[in-house]
């Protein structure tokens, strides 16, 4: 119970430090920290909680943005998988490999909104001016990818940690006496 | 069994997810479309969420930046406050003139009868965050259907048009700001009268697009929105045009605006209470347009 609701005041932060972003950064370099993530959580975390840490800050997303319902949450559970496919055949711990990765899962996004788009408004949504969007968006993303891996990495041994002190262990030091 | 299960547990967890995502996106589709967001139960409690917590998160933003703008970057107000103050005294004058001129003509008071008649209320609103997507353009406001706001209702500040209400809660609403890619404002040059569309692009501009090849279009003329969409009132500021593209069509030209409104720092806008023909038609289901006095009126007008 502490476990998941720490990673859920993670994803929170994430949502908070996302929207502080919004704010402050011009929209081209503000990175997508929802989805790098979902990107962390399929290199650092166990399969179940990296589908339920995408899955919730993808709503999270769709909450504060003007996106469909459930948009965001697809995406980012398509990321998280594919990320999860990626990282069984690369070592994605380094920064290379992820910044690499990163960029593609950036662009695999950037194509998912395209589709969703075209699928659900009849639009792609993506003009003359989206490839140049991209390849900015993407730059910043792979610089970001190892540190929120970095993050999430400190959050998981914290949390490991602490339920290793909890954990009760009885050591048998007595034979029982018949 | 439960071993089977243990084994199955993560592909039912995925496709459950998947169905959940899907089906939510379909029915917030379908619910759009038919009009009635406005009292969607999950968006409106999904709303009311957002709102207190982006209100926290815009504190500090917003301090940083009035402390800057109020205090810190006054330098050269003395100088800008004397050019200001004799600027306005000589537009004073000339309103003046030009309030004498369309009295003596009778113009002034026809003209207030038309205001009186198109008078729409303006509900003052914060805004209260931003989108977090970068490819989405929208903002939540703090007002809601408490407040009489509904989907389909013009969003506008002092300087000119900011959007569209696209969904509301009891005390808040999303505004989609013309920015958007999914945006698009029947629009017109204020000098020439060409007419085109303007649509957003994502970024800090916009496009004004399907202009006729031959229509006068240059640089420095203000579009403003025709009225033609039924959506918005006529002669709402929209931008200025900045670049006009005229590319290899034989028949359409573009131009990109700077929009009238710095969408950067959107702090209080103000919603027009009051759904033009197209959206009262989609959102209220009023099929017969000329049945309704005020439709025909603005519909007229324009």
């Amino acid at each position: 119970m502490r476990r998941a609701l720490a990673l859920a005041g993670l994803g929170l932060a994430v949502l908070i430090l996302q929207s502080v972003a919004t704010a402050v950064l011009p929209v081209r370099f503000v990175p997508d920290l929802t989805l790098l993530l979902a990107v962390a959580a399929a290199v650092s975390a166990s399969t179940l909680e990296g589908m339920l840490i995408s899955t919730g800050v993808g709503y999270g997303a769709d909450l504060l943005s003007g996106s469909l319902l459930g948009q965001h949450a697809l995406l980012r559970l398509g990321a998280f998988l594919g990320t999860r496919v990626v990282s069984a055949q690369f070592h994605l711990k380094r920064g290379l490999p992820l910044a690499v990765c990163a960029v593609g899962v950036t662009v695999a996004d950037a194509l998912g909104t395209a589709g969703l788009g075209w699928l659900f408004a009849g639009d792609p949504m993506l003009g003359l001016h989206a490839p140049l969007d991209l390849a900015a968006r993407a730059g910043v993303n792979a610089l970001c990818a190892p540190l929120m891996v970095g993050l999430l990495d400190t959050v998981l041994e914290l949390l490991t940690e602490r339920e290793a002190r909890r954990r009760d262990v009885r050591l048998e030091t007595r034979r029982p006496v018949l | 069994m439960r071993e089977l299960l243990a084994r199955l547990r993560l592909p039912l967890l995925f496709t459950t997810l998947l169905v959940f995502t899907l089906a939510s996106m379909v029915v917030d589709r379908r619910v759009s479309q038919g009009g009635g967001r406005d009292h969607s139960w999950w968006t409106g409690i999904l709303m009311e969420i957002a709102v207190p917590i982006q209100k926290v998160l815009t504190f500090p933003i917003e301090a940083t930046s009035h402390l800057w703008s109020r205090y810190v970057a006054l330098v050269d107000v003395q100088e800008e406050n004397d050019a200001l103050r004799a600027r306005l005294a000589r537009l004073e004058e000339q309103n003046l003139q030009f309030r004498e001129a369309l009295v003596a003509s009778g113009h002034l008071q026809r003209i207030v009868q038309m205001r009186e008649g198109f008078e729409v209320p303006l509900l003052p609103t914060a805004v209260v965050g931003q989108d977090v997507s970068p490819w989405f353009r929208s903002v939540l406001l703090d007002r809601g259907g408490g407040h009489e706001v509904r989907s389909g209702m013009p969003v506008v500040t002092d300087r000119g048009l900011v959007g569209l209400v696209t969904a509301t809660s009891p005390r808040a609403a999303r505004a989609m700001m013309l920015l958007d890619r999914q945006s698009a404002v029947d629009g017109i040059v204020q000098r020439s009268r060409a007419r085109g569309i303007v649509r957003g692009r994502g970024t800090g501009k916009l496009e004004f697009t399907l202009v006729v090849r031959g229509d006068d279009v240059q640089v420095g003329d203000v579009v403003i929105t025709s009225g033609l969409g039924g959506v918005h009132p006529k002669g709402l500021r929209i931008g200025e045009v900045t670049e006009v593209n005229v590319g290899d069509s034989q028949l359409l030209h573009t131009a990109v605006l700077r929009p009238a409104v710095d969408f950067g720092r959107l702090e209080q806008v103000f919603v027009m209470l009051h759904r033009g023909p197209t959206m009262r038609l989609l959102y209220e289901g009023e099929g017969d347009l000329a049945a309704d006095p005020e439709g025909s009126r603005e519909t007229a007008s324009r």
